[in-house]
């Protein structure tokens, strides 16, 4: 008698917990895991470099305000070998399709920043927020500086995009040039490379945006190509001023927005 | 989903209680599929879309209002709105080719249930007469009306969540398997903007002729529906938005149909010859806005799409036995054209105003595509058939884009298909399978404007997938068939898949991309049991590893595991009983996030009294809360929270509970 009350009780238990099994509201989906990750502006300066015309130049000061960081993953797009191998070689950017897809773009650092690679030290920008996976490239969107930046009231910057100042030297001619670019709000740079496969078990990163004067791969572009600094010293003085409308204006404003001269480097804390 | 219980209930029905057309074919591979008109009328459903849920493998989902097409996955395949599931009604294919919402979209809610005498499902592209879209497989829907059944049909039905219900079905007397049917369906939906309103007509008549049997099908189908948003997740759990709501209830769609076909079967003793034409219309416009206000936080990413087509077409198969041969050989020549006239256009637009402030697609083109193969079926032993041949399809594509002066395109593409399949009827009650075929799906009309490659920095609306090609899909499947006993079957397969490379398109991003190789594999096994004359059960498992070959990354979305249940009761006093369940556990999606499970229980009963019939169906009988459609993308709909591009889960809510009680008079 004993046995079989004890038969009908565990009958009922498993009864009863089938039913709030199933009537239950199911498990819960889980999201992506999340890696919180610091994001700096290199500020070790730049490399002097030769351009195209044969100047050799030197950047002393170099503003950049851009906003809103994205990090994107590889995702599954179709890569052919060749592809492949020359990215091992040569890590290149390239546009690739996601900013709509609304699936590619999974790491953001949101807000408006001011990129000073001649700052002397690294800025902090703050903290990344991106999900696990392949990281392949970087977005950001350019602005015009403004009195919330927390810079001079004085700094040129202001109400512009760009603030490049610098040295430019070819035989005997030296020439200081300074010049101030404005580009379209809400134009993007697209790609830049940024190589890392993130896991939330392997986070102890630093993301540190870098700007690059000259292009790494082989096509070896530099931001100042097509610019003729002899043919600007007008008064032959020595001193350079570009400024938006100009023609030399429009080649560095082109020439900025390549994501050829960006690139995200993780290092470990 | 559930399968193979089709031709033990056949049986069932026809040995002891009620007259069911059994089809003696040779079954051709180790999935194929025929769920007889009894069975799949006692199945609870609502629509012709939830019948497919029968299907073992195959998952129906629905992330609109009931009007809007579907959503299949078929084994590991995310066959979007038909992309891959090629669908035909009495041979005439449905999908739309190149509709502005998704290649291949289908929307099958013209159907009307009580019209469907069979549907016949082939998982794989492993036989000639599939083509384009069968790269995960095919489904036929053959309308009909058997010849015992001689009364007219008036049917009531209406439910809670409200949804009320009249079908009119009316048996043409003195014509085989021809019948007028007519349904009006109003719904006011079970969440927020998931409305909707159908009407569908449908007339079939088969009349012999010579020696041939000629048939006319004829459709008229309007609807229009409420489009509700995607549900981030996170703001059903944070009790912000209630499970079934939407974020905006200024979004709606209509979906028309006119068709027309006419097919002639001819039977000239040493094989047959059926020819067939069509000739259809179809106008779709649909508003959605999945993302709020991420890509344009002044105006909202609201956006309209608009599609009208024209389409007719033209096909006919040989089969013919070589007498010489003993009629061991059976020729195969198939051949079909189809051609689609395209008008579509897509725009960003006000809800309040309704008007468009930004277009991004206004194009108008064609599509022509030419089928022909050849082949043959041989009888090569009493252990062996063998069938199998060579299929070529031609896609000649012209689109005129407006947004580009007018500026015109045109591509040709083709693609060769081999299929063959190995039928093992070794005993009586074993049979084997091994099937191998290659299936296509043709690229989307508007992809051959697109480049190849984006230019550097340009913004990556600008992407619109890589080179247009034709999607190849190759496909092995075996399996064995084994009836234990009268009372008992078991079948099992593997199958596998592999694709090269694949394009798909993102419905919700609008973006086709060029994705790298993915392949495929997985086993299936249903079991029936008639354990008595009356009651059928059949419980039925399909597991897939579908991956990126590269990355091993599971293929988002799609299923890895579907399990269902399903029993059914036919007494001969007029008592009917249905009922179904599946299971499915977490689905992968897209960045390593993990989706809800799913478990859904449904109820039919009904009892017919001399002219009355009174039915009942209860769905979703545990009141579980079901995600239906699951995806993980960025969007940004509060407009006081920060914006984020990081996806998140978002959810598009399935049926709660609900009642629909029906009566139908028969005269």
């Amino acid at each position: 008698m004993k046995k079989i009350t004890n038969k009908k009780s565990v009958l009922t238990a498993v009864f009863i917990s089938l039913i709030l099994t199933l009537t239950g509201c199911g498990d819960e989906a889980k999201e992506a895991n999340k890696v919180i990750l610091p994001v700096v502006s290199d500020g070790s300066g730049m490399s002097a470099f030769k351009t195209a015309q044969g100047y050799d130049v030197e950047i002393q000061l170099l503003k950049i305000a851009v906003q809103d960081f994205e990090f994107t993953i590889k995702g599954e797009t179709h890569t052919g070998m060749l592809e492949k191998l020359e990215r091992i070689i040569f890590p290149k950017a390239y546009a690739h399709p996601g900013h709509l897809a609304g699936g590619e773009v999974t790491g953001e650092l949101p807000g408006n920043f001011i990129l000073e690679p001649t700052h002397g030290e690294d800025v902090s920008l703050g903290d990344g927020t991106l999900l696990e996976g392949e990281y392949h490239g970087m977005n950001f969107t350019f602005r015009k500086a403004s009195a919330e930046d927390k810079s001079d009231a004085q700094d040129p910057i202001q109400g512009h995009t760009i603030h490049v100042k610098g040295i430019s030297m070819k035989g005997d001619v030296r020439l200081n040039f300074d010049a101030l670019i404005d580009i379209d709000e809400n134009t993007k740079m697209v790609g830049a490379p940024f190589t890392l496969n993130l896991t939330a078990k392997d986070s102890d990163w630093v993301l540190e945006v870098k700007v690059l004067p000259m292009d790494p791969s082989t096509e070896g572009d530099t931001l100042f190509d097509g610019i003729d600094f002899e043919s600007l010293d007008d008064d032959h003085d020595g001193n350079i001023q570009i400024l938006p409308g100009s023609d030399a204006h429009n080649i560095l404003k082109r020439r900025f927005q390549v994501h050829d001269h960006y690139w995200v480097e993780p290092r470990r804390k | 989903m559930f399968s193979g219980i089709f031709t033990a209930y056949g049986q069932v029905k026809e040995e002891n209680y009620v007259s069911v057309v059994r089809d003696e074919k040779q079954k051709k591979s180790a999935s194929e599929t025929k769920i007889k008109r009894e069975v799949l009328q006692s199945f609870p459903h609502k629509n012709t879309e939830e019948i497919l849920r029968l299907v073992p493998g195959l998952l129906v989902v629905q992330h609109g209002a009931e009007g809007k097409g579907h959503q299949f996955f078929l084994r590991g395949f995310d066959a979007v709105h038909g992309a891959d599931i090629e669908a035909t009604m009495n041979g005439v294919p449905l999908n739309d080719v190149s509709n502005v919402h998704g290649q291949g979209y289908l929307d099958l809610y013209f159907i009307i249930p009580e019209t469907i005498n069979s549907i016949t499902v082939l998982k794989g592209p492993f036989f000639l007469s599939q083509s384009d879209f069968a790269t995960a497989g095919s489904i036929d829907f053959e309308i009909g009306i058997p010849p015992s059944r001689t009364e007219s049909q008036i049917i009531f039905e209406s439910g809670y969540p409200l949804r009320n219900r009249v079908a009119f079905i009316k048996p043409l007397t003195g014509l085989k398997n021809s019948f007028f049917a007519s349904e009006y369906v109003t719904s006011e939906g079970f969440g927020q903007n998931r409305w909707s309103n159908r009407v569908s007509s449908i007339a079939k008549i088969n009349k012999r002729l010579f020696s041939g049997e000629i048939e006319i099908i004829g459709v008229i189908y309007s609807a229009r529906f409420g489009s509700p948003t995607a549900l981030r997740y996170e703001d059903y759990i944070s009790g912000k938005m209630g499970f079934y709501d939407s974020y905006t209830n200024l979004t709606d769609g209509h979906s028309d149909r006119a068709l027309v076909s006419l097919s002639d079967k001819l039977d000239y003793g040493n094989g047959i010859l059926k020819v067939n034409l069509f000739s259809g219309y179809r106008g779709f416009e649909v508003e959605d806005d999945y993302t709020g206000y991420l890509y344009y936080p002044e105006h909202g990413d609201f956006r309209r799409q608009n599609h009208d087509a024209l389409d007719c077409g033209f096909g006919f198969s040989l089969n013919h036995k070589f007498e010489r041969l003993g009629k061991k050989l059976e020729l195969i020549i198939l051949g079909k054209w189809r051609g689609d006239w395209i008008n579509q256009t897509e725009s960003r637009f006000d809800p309040v105003s309704g008007k468009a402030w930004m277009w991004s697609r206004n194009a108008a083109g064609g599509i022509h595509n030419l089928g022909l193969a050849i082949g043959g079926r041989w009888f090569a032993r009493r252990w062996m058939i063998v069938e199998g041949g060579l299929r070529g399809d031609f896609f000649f594509m012209f689109l005129e884009n407006r947004l580009d002066e007018n500026r015109h395109y045109q591509k040709f593409l083709w693609t060769p298909s081999p299929k063959i399949a190995f039928i093992f009827p070794i005993l009586p009650s074993i049979t084997l399978f091994l099937s191998y075929g290659r299936g296509l799906r043709s690229p989307e009309l508007r992809s051959i404007m697109v480049r190849d490659l984006s230019n550097e920095d340009v913004e990556l609306q600008q992407y619109r997938g890589g080179e247009p090609t034709i999607t190849n899909s190759d496909s092995i499947e075996t399996g064995i068939e084994y009836s234990f006993s009268r009372y008992f079957r078991v079948n099992v397969s593997f199958f596998g898949t592999f694709i090269s490379n694949e394009t798909v398109y993102d419905h919700v991003s609008n973006t086709n991309l060029l994705l790298n190789s993915t392949r495929r594999l997985g086993g299936e096994m249903n079991l029936i049991a008639t354990p008595f004359r009356w009651l059928v059960i059949q419980g039925s498992i399909c597991g897939v590893d579908a991956r990126f070959v590269e990355s091993q990354n599971r293929i988002p979305g799609a299923p890895w595991l579907i399990t269902a249940l399903m029993g059914t009761i036919l007494y001969p006093e007029g008592f009917e009983l249905g009922i179904s369940g599946f299971y499915i556990p977490p689905r992968p999606l897209a960045h390593g996030a993990e989706g809800m499970s799913e478990l859904m229980l449904n109820l039919s009963a009904s009892y017919k009294w001399k002219f009355l019939k009174f039915g009942v169906q209860i769905q979703n009988l545990l009141n579980r809360k079901i995600c239906e459609g699951q995806y993980h993308y960025a969007s940004w709909f509060d407009l006081s929270e920060p914006r984020s591009s990081i996806p998140v889960i978002h959810c598009c809510a399935g049926e709660p509970l609900s009642f629909r009680g029906g009566i139908t008079f028969f005269i």
